[in-house]
C-alpha cells in the first residue's frame, strides 16, 4: 500500500532503520557497555594479579627446596673446615684418615672427605683408598688449590668414591703463603637427584632443576630441561622459558650455593594461568553473552508486545482509511492494556465516522435530489416559456418579431437544454458540470430542428469529451447557439448548399471551439448580424476567451479559445 | 627514630630521573610485596601505589647509592599497618578472617593453587608470611629484611625459620598452631617510634 507523503520523509541512521526494535536494542547496550569495559578492566587487574600471585609461589617453591638441598653444603663445609683445623688432618699423619671417616659418619648426600698433598697426591681418605690415586691431573684439583679458602666444582666422578659429586675444596695454607694441598667433600650428585626425584613425586607438574653459574643444568627432575635460565629474582612477574621439546614454563629461581649452583623451579604455564586465563576470558565473555540475551529478549519483547500490535493497528487504520470501517475488538484482547486503549479509541472513532458518514450521504442524497427536482422544473418552465414565445411567434405577423421571437425561443431552449442535461446525467456532471459531449449530441439536433428551413445546409458537430461548470456551460452554449443560427441565416441565402462545423477540443484545461461555414461570408458594417456580433462579444467575454473571427466569400470561421475554470 | 634518619647517612642531592627509574624498576616488586601483605588485589595496587607517591614526596630524605629496595619496602610495610589501624576496611592477613574469607575462593586468587603454596602462605601469621616473602620470594637478605621490619636479624631468622617450618607441615597436609604467634604478630607489626611523619 502506497502512503503519500510519509514514506519518505522518514530518515535512517548509520545503525540501521530507526525502528523501535533496534534503538531499545542500542539502548540495552549503551546501559550495558560501562558494566562490560569495567568487566574486561577487572579482567586485566585479574589477570596482573595472577601473574604476581604465580611468581610469588613460584619463588617460594624455589625458596623452599633451596633451604633445605642447602643442607648437604652447608655440612660439607662445616666437615671440611672442622677436618681443616684438626692438627692430624693438617700433617696428614696416620690418624688423618681416622679422623676424616669419623668426620663423615652420620651425614647423609657426602660421599667422602679426602685430604690431598701439594702435589695432588691422595693422602687420607673417610672411605677405604689405595693411596695411589692422584688429584695433581684433574682441572678441579687445580682451580681448588688457586682459590685461598672454600671453593666448588663442577661435578664429575670421584676417583675414589667412583660416583659423581661436586667437590667442596678447602685450600690448606701454608706459613709462606703458598698451599699444601686440600681438604675436599664429595657431595654426592645421587642424592641431590633422589632428592629432587622425591619432590618432584610429591609435585609431580613441577620441573626442578640445579643449574651452574653458566645457566647449564646438572641435575634436574625430568628428561625436560629450560635453557638459558636468568636467575634475576627481584621482579614481579615470573619468568618464562621455552623448553627443548617445546612446552612452555613459567619458573623462578633461588640460590643453592652462592652464584655457583641454583635451584630452578619451573611449572608448565598452562597450567600456572589456565585459572586465570579462565576467568579472564569469562569476564570478557559473561559481559558479551548478558548484552546478546538482553538484546534479544528486548529485540522479542519489542516485537511481542508492542511492535506485532502497532502493526497490526497500522492495518488497522489503513483499512479505516480506505473507509471500511468494520473493525475486530476482539483481536485486541490479549494486547498490551495501552494499545488495548489505542484500538478502543480508534475503533470508537471509526464508528463515529462511519455514522457521520451515513449521516451525510443520506443528506447528500435528498440534496442531490432536490437539485435534480430543480433542475428540471426549471427545465421545464423553460419549456413553457418556449412554447408559449412558439405560440406567441406563430400570431405575429410581422415576420421581423417573428424571427426575433423564434431568436429568443431558441436561446431558452439551449438554456433548458443544459439543465436537462445536468438532471438527466446526474451521474456524469457532478458538482454542478456539465458533461459537452452530452450537451452537443442534444445541442446539434435542437438546432438542426430549429433551422429547418435551411434544408440544404448540413450541420456537424464533434466533442471532445470534457466537462464544464454551469457557470461556463450557459455561456458557452448561448455562444454556439448564437454563432451557428447566424451562420444558418446569413451565410447561405436562397437556399445555398453548405456546411456548418461545430469542432470542440480540449487539452490541458484549455478548450479551443471552431465554428466554420462555408457560406458567403458578410462584411462588418453588415448591420443585421451586429446584434448577434454584440452576444457573441458578451459571451466571448463571460468566458474569458480570446475570439477571433474571420469572413471571406468563401467562409466565415469563428474561433474561440478559453481556459476550464476549476470546479 | 625516624626513617630519614636510619637512611640518610650523607646527604647527597637526589637526582630525580634516577630515582624515578629505579623506582619505575621496582615496580613489580612492589605490587607482589603489597599483594602478600593484603589479600586483596586492587587493595594491594592501591599500597603499591600510595608507597610510590609517598616515596616521591620523600625522595630529598633518601640517599643515593644506599638501599633502595629497602627503603621502598620499608616505606610500603609502614603505610599498610598506619593504615589498616585506621582503615578497619583494610584488614591484614588474619589466618582466621582468612579462612573464613576464603569460603568463597573463585574471587579472591584467581586458580593459583601451585601444590597449595599459596593456601598454606595464607595460613601463615602476618608476620612470619611478609617475612617469608621478603627473603623468599623478593630475594632480600636478613640484614635488609630487619631494617625493613625495623627489628633485629634474629627475630627476622627466627621468623623465616618458622614460618619454613609451618610451610613445609602445611604443604604435608597438616594443620599449625598460630595462637601464640598472633600476639607476638600485633606487637611486631608496628615498631616502636617507627614513626611515619617525616614522610608524609
Amino acid at each position: 500500500m502506497n502512503r503519500p507523503g510519509g514514506l519518505d520523509t522518514r530518515k535512517t541512521s548509520p545503525w540501521g532503520a530507526r525502528t523501535l526494535r533496534n534503538g531499545l536494542v542500542l539502548v540495552v547496550i549503551a546501559a550495558l557497555l560501562p558494566m562490560s569495559i569495567l568487566s574486561v578492566w577487572q579482567g586485566r587487574a585479574a589477570w596482573n594479579d595472577a601473574r604476581v600471585l604465580a611468581a610469588n609461589q613460584l619463588r617460594v617453591n624455589a625458596w623452599l627446596i633451596a633451604e633445605s638441598e642447602r643442607d648437604v653444603f652447608a655440612m660439607a663445609r662445616q666437615a671440611v673446615q672442622y677436618a681443616g683445623a684438626v692438627r692430624s688432618v693438617q700433617t696428614m699423619d696416620n690418624r688423618c684418615s681416622a679422623v676424616l671417616a669419623q668426620t663423615l659418619g652420620g651425614t647423609t648426600g657426602i660421599l667422602n672427605l679426602v685430604r690431598s698433598d701439594a702435589t695432588g697426591q691422595a693422602r687420607c681418605s673417610a672411605l677405604p683408598f689405595k693411596g695411589t690415586e692422584n688429584f695433581a691431573a684433574e682441572f678441579w684439583w687445580q682451580q681448588a688449590v688457586k682459590v685461598v679458602g672454600l671453593s666448588l666444582s663442577a661435578p664429575n666422578i670421584g676417583q675414589i668414591s667412583k660416583k659423581r659429586a661436586f667437590r667442596l675444596g678447602l685450600r690448606i695454607e701454608k706459613a709462606d703463603g703458598g698451599h699444601d694441598g686440600l681438604i675436599s667433600a664429595a657431595i654426592s650428585l645421587d642424592g641431590l637427584q633422589a632428592s629432587l626425584d622425591r619432590r618432584g613425586a610429591n609435585d609431580p607438574r613441577a620441573l626442578i632443576e640445579i643449574v651452574d653459574a653458566k645457566g647449564d643444568v646438572v641435575i634436574s627432575n625430568k628428561k625436560t630441561t629450560l635453557p638459558n635460565i636468568r636467575s634475576s629474582i627481584a621482579d614481579g612477574l615470573p619468568a618464562a622459558a621455552v623448553a627443548q621439546d617445546g612446552t612452555e614454563w613459567l619458573y623462578a629461581t633461588a640460590p643453592l650455593h652462592g652464584n655457583d649452583l641454583t635451584i630452578v623451579y619451573a611449572r608448565p604455564k598452562s597450567d600456572v594461568l589456565a585459572a586465570a586465563r579462565y576467568q579472564v576470558r569469562q569476564s570478557i565473555l559473561l559481559p558479551l553473552i548478558a548484552m546478546l540475551l538482553a538484546s534479544l529478549a528486548i529485540w522479542t519483547g519489542t516485537h511481542w508486545l508492542v511492535v506485532r500490535w502497532l502493526r497490526k493497528l497500522q492495518d488497522l487504520t489503513a483499512q479505516f482509511g480506505r473507509g471500511e470501517f468494520s473493525g475486530n475488538r476482539a483481536a485486541y484482547a490479549w494486547a498490551p492494556r495501552e494499545i488495548a486503549v489505542l484500538s478502543d479509541d480508534l475503533h470508537m472513532m471509526a464508528e463515529t465516522i462511519e455514522q457521520r458518514d451515513t449521516a451525510l450521504n443520506i443528506a447528500l442524497a435528498a440534496k442531490t435530489e432536490l437539485t435534480r427536482e430543480v433542475n428540471h422544473r426549471v427545465k421545464n418552465n423553460l419549456q413553457i416559456v418556449t412554447s408559449l414565445l412558439t405560440l406567441q411567434a406563430d400570431r405575429v405577423a410581422d415576420a421581423y418579431a417573428r424571427d426575433a421571437l423564434g431568436q429568443a425561443r431558441a436561446r431558452i431552449a439551449a438554456l433548458g437544454l443544459i439543465h436537462r442535461v445536468l438532471y438527466e446525467h446526474d451521474t456524469h456532471n457532478a458538482l454542478g458540470t456539465v458533461n459537452m459531449p452530452l450537451l452537443m449530441d442534444e445541442l446539434c439536433p435542437q438546432l438542426r430542428t430549429a433551422n429547418r428551413q435551411q434544408a440544404s445546409v448540413d450541420l456537424r458537430c464533434d466533442c471532445a469529451a470534457f466537462d464544464v461548470t454551469v457557470d461556463q456551460a450557459v455561456p458557452l452554449t448561448l455562444f454556439i447557439v448564437e454563432v451557428v443560427t447566424n451562420a444558418f441565416r446569413h451565410a447561405y441565402p436562397d437556399n445555398r448548399p453548405g456546411i456548418i462545423t461545430v469542432d470542440m477540443t480540449e487539452n490541458a484545461g484549455q478548450v479551443t471551439l471552431s465554428i466554420v461555414d462555408d457560406g458567403m461570408g458578410y462584411a462588418t458594417t453588415d448591420p443585421i448580424g451586429k446584434m448577434g456580433f454584440e452576444l457573441i462579444n458578451a459571451f466571448a467575454t463571460q468566458l474569458n476567451a480570446v475570439l477571433k473571427v474571420s469572413s471571406d466569400p468563401a467562409g466565415t470561421k469563428v474561433n474561440l479559445c478559453y481556459a476550464l475554470a476549476q470546479y | 627514630m625516624s626513617v630519614a634518619a636510619t637512611v640518610e647517612t650523607d646527604p647527597v642531592a637526589v637526582d630525580d630521573g634516577e630515582f624515578k627509574s629505579q623506582m619505575v624498576a621496582l615496580i613489580p616488586s612492589l605490587r607482589a610485596f603489597a599483594r602478600s601483605l593484603c589479600g586483596n588485589p586492587d587493595m594491594a595496587d592501591d599500597l603499591a601505589q600510595e608507597a610510590m607517591a609517598r616515596a616521591w614526596k620523600a625522595r630529598g630524605s633518601f640517599t643515593m647509592g644506599t638501599n633502595f629496595r629497602a627503603w621502598m619496602f620499608m616505606i610500603l610495610r609502614n603505610i599498610f599497618y598506619t593504615t589498616i589501624r585506621k582503615n578497619s576496611r583494610m584488614t591484614s592477613w588474619d589466618p582466621e578472617i582468612a579462612e573464613r574469607v576464603l569460603v568463597e575462593p573463585a574471587t579472591q586468587h584467581v586458580g593459583i593453587e601451585l601444590n597449595d603454596v599459596q593456601k598454606a602462605l595464607d595460613k601463615l601469621p602476618p608476620v612470619q608470611r611478609e617475612m617469608l616473602m621478603l627473603v623468599a620470594a623478593e630475594g632480600v637478605s636478613y640484614e635488609e629484611a630487619a631494617m625493613i621490619a625495623g627489628c633485629a636479624i634474629g627475630t627476622v631468622k627466627s621468623r623465616v625459620a618458622r614460618a619454613r617450618a609451618a610451610l613445609v607441615l602445611l604443604l604435608e597436609g597438616q594443620e599449625i598452631d598460630n595462637a601464640g604467634e598472633d600476639q607476638d604478630a600485633r606487637k611486631a607489626q608496628l615498631p616502636a617510634g617507627f614513626g611515619f611523619a617525616e614522610l608524609s
